[in-house]
């Protein structure tokens, strides 16, 4: 029966960056046919960008995968299938690694994931029916030294403080480039247009970063350090700040322990001192600390660039510390925390002494400390390649690429291909999903809730936005949460459980604990929800018991899932709050603000100080079509020039190397070959690449982005090498040489 | 916010592809899109995403906060061009990516191979598009009768224009390609003849550009001292054909006829501070010539008013505000009114700036036509027309610059109307797979970027025409190789080239030049064979 093709739009929040704007969906029966920005969002407010507007061509991608497929011989050959035959090889095989072999599955969550309601909801069970505690995710490699310093400040590692962009009078940034990313760790849609009005109430934007980023080119000052030396510039900012006694913490002053232990550590640290190993005039770092220190209101903000490096940990606790000895902290323009509609670490009371996510358990091959429930992703490979007890021998990912994610990426594919069983939720054949036994593609985001529950930490408005599926799943698209209980169910070894039996227990743990929350009856929590099913039930529990809700009639007009149905458009609840002390989760509910963890580190810090400058050192590179390397397909460039090594000219005429040249970039690990950009906006001593690329044919179906390869920057990073706080590869700052490959024939200078 | 583009726009539309909103106009699916001097960012649409600064392949995309010093009145011509052309469509996403967008070919079919004839622009789209968007694999062999590579890229553009050369980068990638091979310094017709290609090739492409001049037909123009401009832009740039010219830059004025983007080249070459052209990659033997010159004023002669000035604004900007240099405009008619064309108000606001003493002068004078050039055993100096009146102007040198001319392909058949040869959609002769594309086919118009449109058209139709050729044959790149080496032995090949052109940049960097060009012998040019029997002309 044919049916007249309606034409509609739907109010969608992105689900590919922080900023998570308001979009539209424009519809023509089930086609998405177009994306625009939706100006009536409370938060975004018609902003939207080339990623957000790309997602009908994510959509409606050739190359994407609408049916599962099993793997029929080499790696790469697959062959089209049902969903019932899909779960009938994982059924047959998965069992051996739940239940034969406990915990030799194990899980690789990329990015996405972090993005979407169903895996924030649905993960817990395949974990736990995995018995595994073998969990990777990206986090450990780009964001895990941030979350570890402000766990120990402020008690929970997502519970982060968030600079109160809106309202500052001085925004330091290190380590991140916002007007080309959007922000991360910070959701603030139209972060360009955020920048700018700062300056224009006469504010000072301060951007410190080795290359001459859009963000740095449109700040007041831009302080072009060496790579890895943003602890020392952020000591030197302290030190100055001790100096000229301008420490004054205002209304944190009761709640903070060992001040002075921290100002005497940054003491010897002089601009004098840090000048010369940052590669920045002394007199800048005296400036940026008056300014910062005598600014009204002031904070830093530090990213990826300070996550991804030698000394990780410690530039993300000095960022703290600077904003709290200037009395910046939890006060508007300062560093704030945003109170999450759905709830989450820091707004639940904290039963009893919370648990330090770290270190609870540890890795088998090398023994590194759990983080947050995951393994550091330096162990991948060497968790699947060593044989012993316990090896790895099955693995399960989700929306993630940890072959071009990952460091070191030739041991990672090594260890995807010794594999004996792997399964992939995911939407395109890349280069891991290659690997994989089983892919299982997710529905079309049309067919799916959103609300950010883990981004919603972040947000420098606290608002509550939810967009509502579109399209019901047709009946050969399965819901990804259907999915994954499905896979709960085969590893638990119970594959015919009904899944809606087992929604039903998980709805009935989330009602518990939100009834106890509201401070009602369980029965009242469950009656409550009880029309809906999957991760709307789960989700209305969270927002009802959350910092807004109605506490199941408890608080009349309070935060409903159906309130917010209600208003696709967003409810805004204000501008951040003062939340001192109860956002505190730490021991003693104090901040501590010398972490013996993290000051034990200083040493190491201190003998950088007389290192050799003369090696060149790699930075990533932030492009703006680009998240990882999940857009490249959709979204290609339209050629390789955007993802060239650049190089500054005094460096380029060291190595004898022309713009447009051929050159092979290596590491002490690896090797790759990529066109470089002879150019100033980088600083010397430093070249920059792209990451995600490297792309190939061999075994993916991926023709855009194979079409404009790169190349894979993971590859050149060691996994022996870490930042020691948290066992983090260290992709910013990587020493390298560069050369040109020359054609037979071609000669030199 | 918005992004703006620049003086250096190439018009190649990659910026298109990758806008999110469609907010960047003329597309190639537009009518003026031909003809339009530039592309330009709608600000009431532009989401200010930024992705087309990154495709940019010239680097002439800026935030509008970011906008160079020399560059800001680009905001405001940018704007004006929707003025007169509001956009009614909302601002929303495609439903697919762009199809300019390249995928992988797959590759279970054996190599189609095809030759290209040239080196410049529109060979290089050629062979970018056959690369990337037929879907299967094709081999390209690149052919140019000298030994560099670039065509009007090395030999066209101006040197003090090294952005416009940037495009450079994105054709290098293009010959870096593993499945193109570059054989310079080899002549069709000379070293290898069309049926050889075709022995070696499914297909040949001609785009091998215009390299005759159109003529001005008037009395003396075959007088010592009257060239073409193409001839003296083919001097400046180290073209091996003309390193051995003679401009007598002993006089104080030169007479510039026409007023395209060529005419503003030499006029500005001719007057620039040599020490600034020292910084460029201008040829030495030209540089050393213009050290020596006495020439304090270049008149450029329009035949029609200011509202017809055939150069582009960018070219316009790039002369208003040169150091030294007095931009004068005569014969503007005074009164007209300067509308909302950029270049009207450009001009208009020229004309009304005081000169200053002891700068050089550029003059452009409208409604003039040269009716005579006057001379004895070589140029003294031109008659004008201009309205009822006959000016003379004394000048030594005379360079026509009203157009290059296509001249004939041996074994093609050939337009001489309109010195191109004759195609349907790029189609010369479907039976002997032979096409063409840039300015052989289409006549010496457009940017360099308008070769891309150009070239999607003719590959689109040769691939079209070899859908259901045969695969499997003899025709392979070792065959074709050995030819070569056996026809033309020491022909330049894709290594030979980028040793050469490594080594001009090592040396230029070393000077604080882009390069140092090396000016190899002239070539021996075959001549020009007419047209075989077997092609009937089509009515151009």
């Amino acid at each position: 029966m044919s049916t007249p093709l309606q034409t509609t739009a739907a109010p969608r929040i992105c689900p590919l960056c922080e900023a998570t704007c308001g979009l539209r969906f424009e519809m023509d029966g089930r086609r998405v046919t177009g994306v625009s920005p939706n100006h009536d969002d409370v938060f975004s407010k018609g902003h939207s960008c080339a990623k957000g507007l790309g997602l009908a061509a994510l959509e409606n991608d050739p190359d994407a995968l609408r049916t599962p497929l099993i793997r029929t011989g080499g790696v790469g050959e697959f062959r089209e299938a049902s969903w019932e035959e899909a779960f009938d090889v994982i059924a047959e095989n998965l069992p051996r690694y739940s239940i034969d072999a406990p915990g030799t599955c194990a899980v690789y969550t990329g990015n996405p994931a972090a993005h979407h309601l169903d895996p924030a909801f649905y993960m817990g069970p395949v974990v736990q029916a995995l018995q595994s505690k073998s969990l990777f995710s990206p986090a450990s490699v780009d964001t895990l030294p941030k979350n570890l310093a402000h766990m120990l400040l402020y008690g929970t590692g997502l519970g982060m403080s968030v600079p109160d962009i809106d309202r500052t009078d001085y925004f330091l940034v290190l380590g991140s480039n916002p007007m080309v990313s959007n922000g991360s760790t910070i959701s603030a849609p139209d972060i360009a247009g955020r920048l700018a009005a700062l300056r224009r109430r006469g504010g000072t934007l301060v951007v410190v970063d080795p290359a001459r980023t859009l963000t740095a080119d449109s700040a007041d000052c831009h302080v072009a350090v060496r790579p890895g030396t943003d602890a020392l510039f952020l000591l030197g900012l302290l030190s100055v700040i001790a100096d000229e006694d301008l420490v004054a913490l205002g209304d944190v002053e009761g709640l903070v322990d060992g001040v002075d232990d921290v100002l005497a550590l940054a003491a010897p640290y002089t601009p004098e001192v840090v000048a010369p190993a940052c590669g920045v005039p002394a007199r800048v770092i005296v400036e940026v600390a008056r300014g910062f220190a005598g600014a009204e209101r002031a904070v830093a903000h530090s990213r990826i660039g300070s996550c991804m490096q030698e000394f990780g940990t410690l530039t993300n606790w000095l960022i703290e510390v600077l904003t709290i000895v200037t009395g910046n902290l939890d006060r508007p323009g300062g560093a704030m925390f945003p109170l999450p509609p759905a709830g989450g670490m820091n707004t639940w009371p904290a039963a009893r002494v919370p648990s330090f996510t770290f270190g609870r358990w540890h890795s088998r091959v090398r023994g590194f400390p759990e983080a947050m429930g995951e393994i550091p992703a330096v162990c991948f490979a060497e968790e699947i390649l060593t044989p012993g007890e316990g090896q790895i021998r099955a693995l399960l990912t989700i929306a993630g690429n940890p072959t071009r994610s990952l460091p070191g990426s030739l041991a990672v594919e090594e260890a995807l291909r010794s594999l004996e069983f792997m399964v992939s939720i995911d939407g395109y054949v890349n280069e891991t999903t290659r690997h994989a036994h089983v892919i299982l593609p997710p529905p079309p985001l049309t067919t799916r809730g959103h609300f950010d529950l883990a981004l919603n930490h972040f947000q420098v408005t606290n608002v509550a936005r939810y967009s509502a599926p579109i399209l019901e799943p047709e009946p050969d698209q399965w819901p990804e949460w259907k999915i994954l209980l499905r896979i709960a169910a085969i590893a638990s070894g119970r594959p015919e459980t009904p899944l809606t039996e087992l929604d039903d227990v998980m709805a009935a743990t989330a009602a518990r604990r939100a009834a106890k929350l509201a401070g009602c009856d369980q029965e009242q929590a469950e009656a409550a929800v009880r029309h809906r099913k999957g991760p709307e039930r789960l989700l209305d529990l969270r927002l009802r018991s959350g910092p807004y809700g109605d506490r199941f009639g408890g608080h009349p007009g309070g935060l409903t899932l159906e309130m917010l149905e209600q208003n696709p458009d967003g409810i805004d609840f204000g501008p951040m709050r003062p939340r001192m002390p109860e956002v505190l989760r730490t021991p003693n509910g104090r901040i501590q603000l010398a972490p013996e963890m993290i000051v034990a580190d200083l040493p190491r810090l201190r003998t950088s100080l007389d290192r050799d400058h003369g090696a060149l050192r790699l930075i990533n590179r932030r492009q703006r079509r680009g998240m990882n390397s999940w857009l490249h397909n959709a979204l290609p460039p339209v050629d390789e020039a955007e993802s060239t090594l650049h190089m500054n000219p005094e460096d380029a005429e060291n190595a004898s190397v022309l713009d447009g040249d051929l050159v092979s970039v290596t590491s002490a690990v690896s090797s790759v070959e990529i066109e470089v950009t002879v150019t100033p906006q980088i600083r010397q001593g430093t070249v920059s690449l792209p990451h995600g690329w490297g792309h190939t044919t061999e075994g993916t179906r991926i023709t855009q982005a194979s079409s404009v390869p790169g190349a894979n920057v993971n590859a050149l990073v060691d996994t022996i090498e870490i930042e020691p706080v948290c066992y983090s590869p260290i992709f910013n700052g990587l020493a390298v040489t560069v050369a040109p490959v020359l054609p037979s024939g071609a000669g030199g200078a | 916010m918005t992004y703006v583009i620049t003086q250096g726009c190439c018009n190649d539309a990659s910026c298109t592809a990758v806008c999110p909103v469609n907010c960047i106009h003329p597309t190639p699916d537009e009518a003026d899109f031909s003809t339009a001097d530039m592309l330009y960012i709608d600000p009431a649409s532009c989401i200010d995403c930024g992705a087309c600064m990154d495709a940019c392949p010239v680097d002439a995309i800026f935030p509008e906060s970011l906008l160079p010093g020399d560059m800001q009145e680009y905001a405001r011509i940018n704007a004006q061009y929707f003025e007169s052309r509001p956009r009614t469509e909302p601002v929303r996403s495609a439903a697919t990516s762009h199809p300019t967008i390249t995928r992988a070919p797959q590759r279970d079919r054996g190599p189609l191979r095809v030759a290209v004839v040239g080196t410049g622009p529109s060979a290089h789209y050629a062979t970018h598009e056959l690369l990337s968007r037929s879907g299967r694999r094709v081999e390209v062999s690149m052919l140019d009768r000298l030994p560099n590579a670039g065509g009007l890229i090395r030999y066209g553009v101006a040197p003090d224009h090294q952005g416009t050369k940037s495009i450079d980068r994105t054709f290098n990638r293009v010959v870096r390609h593993e499945d193109v091979s570059l054989f310079l310094d080899v002549e069709v017709g000379r070293d290898v003849s069309h049926a050889d290609l075709l022995d070696h090739h499914h297909a040949v492409i001609y785009a091998s550009g215009a390299s005759g001049d159109r003529r001005l037909g008037i009395p003396g123009e075959g007088l010592p001292g009257s060239h073409s401009a193409r001839e003296f832009v083919a001097w400046y740039n180290g073209h091996p054909d003309a390193a051995t010219q003679r401009f007598d830059l002993s006089g104080t004025r030169v007479v510039v006829v026409g007023n395209g983007n060529v005419a503003l080249d030499v006029a500005r070459i001719l007057l620039l501070d040599p020490e600034v052209l020292a910084r460029t990659d201008i040829a030495d033997h030209a540089l050393a010539a213009l050290r020596q010159s006495d020439v304090e004023e270049v008149v450029v002669l329009g035949r029609r008013g200011p509202d017809k000035i055939a150069c582009t604004i960018g070219e316009l900007r790039a002369v208003a505000d040169l150091e030294g240099i007095d931009v004068v405009v005569e014969g503007s008619g005074s009164g007209e009114p300067a509308g909302s064309d950029p270049k009207q108000q450009l001009l208009a606001e020229l004309a009304g700036r005081p000169r200053k003493a002891g700068h050089k002068r550029l003059v452009f004078r409208f409604h003039n036509s040269p009716s005579r050039i006057v001379g004895e055993t070589r140029v003294g100096g031109v008659d004008v027309t201009a309205g009822e009146t006959i000016d003379h102007l004394e000048t030594g040198l005379v360079l026509s610059a009203i157009g290059y001319r296509g001249t004939p392909i041996a074994d093609l058949p050939f337009d001489d109307d309109s010195g191109t040869v004759p195609h349907l959609h790029g189609r010369v002769d479907e039976r002997h797979k032979t096409y063409v594309t840039g300015w052989i086919k289409r006549g010496p118009s457009g940017a360099i970027g308008s070769n891309r449109v150009c070239a999607t058209e003719t590959v689109s139709t040769l691939l079209d025409d070899l859908a259901t050729g045969s695969d499997n044959d003899a025709r392979t790149a070792e065959n074709f190789t050995d030819l070569i080496r056996q026809r033309r032995p020491g022909y330049v090949d894709k290594d030979g080239w980028a040793a050469i052109d490594r080594q001009e940049r090592h040396r230029g960097r070393a000077l604080g030049r882009p390069r140092v060009k090396t000016i190899p012998p002239p070539t021996t040019q075959a001549p020009p064979t007419q047209s075989s029997s077997t092609y009937k002309k089509e009515p151009s």
